[in-house]
């Protein structure tokens, strides 16, 4: 999956990985990927229930060892 | 308006912890798009004051130096010790990199969550408006708040 933009935050706790992520995902088109990197073990909850709340697609997550990478599309 | 969805939390209470569960409420919901109105009132008042001594009669002015505000200043509900507890929590949950109060305060601000400070409770305790840190919106009485929480999906007291 080609992103658009890599974040990384790794190291963050609840809320600074969603507060960012939805500062970023702000600043990009629509129709633009955002690939993520967290560590913080609610992300698997976070990510996908911010992506319904605020409309943009959860197009899943990939399993990186010590780290999660999420993918996330701007759609709204 | 954006006919965005609304939080409305109201903080009542000025330890540390219940503060930073409000504040990082706030933050979440913001993040998600929602309008987010936050209601200080009474304890809660100290959360954002700016932390000088308050207070004009002798009761207003002993409540001001034995309760000061300044959100860097409170401390938790449980196992504060006379104050020590403030610093134990604080030092545990930046190990833990877990961010604090100023920061997710500012961060709350930034988001553009806005901040009511109750005119009566300000009135009991003799905190004046110049008292407050500049970021608050406005001072408001009980109609305000009901207002914003029946137009709000989530409604919180803490």
């Amino acid at each position: 999956m080609e992103a658009n933009r890599v974040e990384d935050y790794r190291g963050q706790l609840c809320p600074m990985p969603i507060v960012n992520l939805a500062r970023v995902i702000k600043k990009m088109e629509v129709g633009q990927i955002l690939e993520l990197w967290a560590d913080d073990e609610g992300a698997h909850a976070d990510v996908p229930a911010w992506c319904e709340k605020t409309g943009n697609e959860f197009l899943g997550e990939k399993d990186s060892g010590d780290y999660t990478r999420y993918f996330v599309k701007k759609t709204a | 308006m954006s006919g965005a969805e609304k939080t409305s939390i109201v903080v009542f209470s000025g330890d540390m912890d219940k503060v930073f569960a409000a504040f990082l409420i706030a933050t979440g919901a913001a993040a998600s798009g929602m309008e987010v109105s936050m209601f200080f009132t009474f304890w809660g008042l100290k959360a954002i004051q700016k932390g000088n001594l308050t207070g004009k009669g002798f009761l207003g002015r002993m409540i001001g130096l034995m309760n000061r505000g300044g959100v860097e200043r409170i401390g938790p509900s449980r196992f504060n010790f006379g104050g020590i507890g403030r610093g134990l929590f604080k030092k545990m949950m930046k190990d833990k990199n877990v961010v604090g109060l100023s920061e997710l305060l500012e961060t709350a601000i930034d988001l553009d969550v806005k901040l009511y400070a109750c005119k009566m409770s300000m009135d009991v305790m003799e905190i004046a408006k110049e008292d407050l840190i500049d970021e608050v919106s406005g001072l408001m009485g009980v109609a305000g708040y009901i207002k914003e929480a029946s137009e709000s999906g989530v409604t919180l007291f803490i």
